[in-house]
């Protein structure tokens, strides 16, 4: 009997997505001046873009801001809201944009960074009198962006050797694993 | 209709959770934070695992540097650099307990000002987000903690506890911009407002053209208010410009304790403090 080829679930760039929250407040803490950390949850939003459908990314998106929003302290569905659009906009994105190389990562990730950076600040803005846009924008939104765009396409080019090694890691254990089965 | 619902579900569903984010940010408004089944969940499951990721990564650390010395060197070099290594390791050790120590001996004699019955915690992580300035610390209802203590440590004062959860509790540090607290110049004596600010760092607001401040100023707590004791000292001046032409001083100023690398601290209820000469006892 003949077995139908599995769907590739990426359920892993969902785990990422939701360990990169936590783990960007503790063991992943890149501050630097001005207490400013590069939005890693952002980094998983946007591989989960590159690789799943728009739906997907849009619902991977939407968990690690609600996760980020429930560990900041802050408003509930805010940055839920900004991250799930950002996995929307990467997924869309990505035919159009998408080259595999650490210049259109940084590129992308830095558009990416302001889109969700602009949305938070319009909703701060719109709630709180304490984030006026004249101060979030050059103080958080572009700073952040640039350190996550630098950080991001940093990591996701380091990881590529990696990731190769464990595709090929993977292919001979499925190709070792046939062979033994077809001989049986 | 069943088509045009097909073709557009994405910006459909966009759409409609722009909606739900907005009808449940607008329910939020004007209420405490919510410290619910949702919160308490998130970070029971979260805080766990990343302190076990923290381990783990020590022990693989642990485990690739004996390797490293496995494969290396000569049995008398390896036995000589374990011993070399251990020593190290022990030498760091108590480096590391003389360090705790005067850290904790400061907090001890943090006692004259915030009273006996502070309760000391530690610092379990911090918030994920570049929005809000916020921390995790380890203790939570179950020890007693609850909302708007004031949170201090060596350093001076650090915040309040903005949200309490049965085993943790999230603090609010004085650079978040939602923080204000009523602060005295040192030297001038005289009260402002100190807020934090978008970004890091804080300013000092409502302090007329008249004022005497100075680059280089301490800030102390105030008392006003009633959630912070009174004579804290919490941030220097670091910058001040007269020249804005507005009613107030627009000066900037930096918190004395090092925010970024908290271990320890110290919470304490207003109505528990005492000025250091002992005399004063604020009531909530």
């Amino acid at each position: 009997m003949e077995r139908l080829p599995r769907r590739n679930s990426h359920g892993w760039l969902i785990a990422l997505c939701m360990i990169m929250v936590p783990l960007q407040g503790s063991l992943l803490n890149l501050s630097v001046a001005g207490d400013l950390r590069p939005d890693m949850a952002l980094v998983a939003v946007y591989l989960c873009g590159l690789k799943l459908d728009k739906l997907r990314a849009s619902l991977c998106g939407f968990l690690a801001g609600l996760m980020a929003d429930v560990l900041a302290g802050g408003m509930l569905g805010i940055q839920a809201f900004s991250k799930m659009l950002s996995g929307w906009v990467a997924a869309t994105g990505k035919k159009r944009f998408y080259i595999n190389t650490a210049l259109v990562h940084w590129v992308l990730l830095f558009a990416l960074s302001i889109i969700d950076g602009l949305v938070d600040a319009l909703f701060l803005a719109y709630f709180y009198s304490d984030y006026p846009l004249s101060a979030t924008l050059p103080r958080v939104v572009l700073p952040q962006a640039f350190y996550t765009a630098l950080t991001g396409s940093l990591l996701i080019v380091a990881s590529e050797p990696a990731t190769r090694a464990a595709g090929t890691l993977k292919n001979a254990i499925v190709q070792r694993f046939s062979h033994a089965s077809s001989r049986l | 209709m069943k088509q045009y619902l097909q073709r557009h579900k994405v910006a459909l569903s966009l759409l409609c959770a722009l909606a739900l984010s907005l009808v449940w940010i607008t329910a939020q408004l004007g209420k405490e934070p919510a410290t619910g089944l949702l919160q308490q969940t998130v970070l029971h499951t979260t805080t766990l695992p990343a302190q076990g990721i923290i381990s783990a990564g020590s022990v693989l650390s642990r485990f690739w540097d004996g390797y490293i010395d496995l494969t290396d060197k000569a049995a008398e070099n390896r036995a000589l650099k374990q011993e070399l290594t251990a020593i190290g390791a022990e030498v760091n050790r108590l480096r590391e307990m003389t360090a705790e120590n005067e850290r904790l001996k400061k907090l001890l004699d943090m006692e004259t000002i915030t009273g006996k019955d502070s309760i000391a915690a530690a610092v379990i992580g911090r918030g994920p987000s570049n929005w809000y300035n916020t921390m995790l610390i380890n203790r939570g209802l179950d020890d007693g903690v609850t909302r708007d203590m004031a949170v201090l440590s060596d350093g001076g004062l650090v915040g309040r506890v903005a949200m309490t959860f049965p085993g943790q509790s999230m603090v609010l540090l004085i650079t978040d911009p939602s923080s204000a607290v009523g602060v005295t110049i040192q030297r001038t004596r005289e009260n402002c407002i100190l807020k934090g600010k978008a970004g890091g760092g804080c300013e000092i607001r409502y302090l007329q053209q008249d004022s005497e401040i100075q680059q280089g100023d301490t800030l102390v707590t105030s008392g006003l208010g009633g959630i912070y004791p009174k004579g804290i000292e919490l941030a220097r001046v670091t910058r001040v410009d007269r020249s804005s032409g507005g009613m107030f001083i627009s000066a900037q100023a930096m918190p004395t304790a090092d925010l970024r690398h908290l271990e320890e601290v110290m919470l304490t209820q207003s109505e528990r403090l005492e000025t250091g000469d002992g005399k004063t006892t604020q009531k909530k």
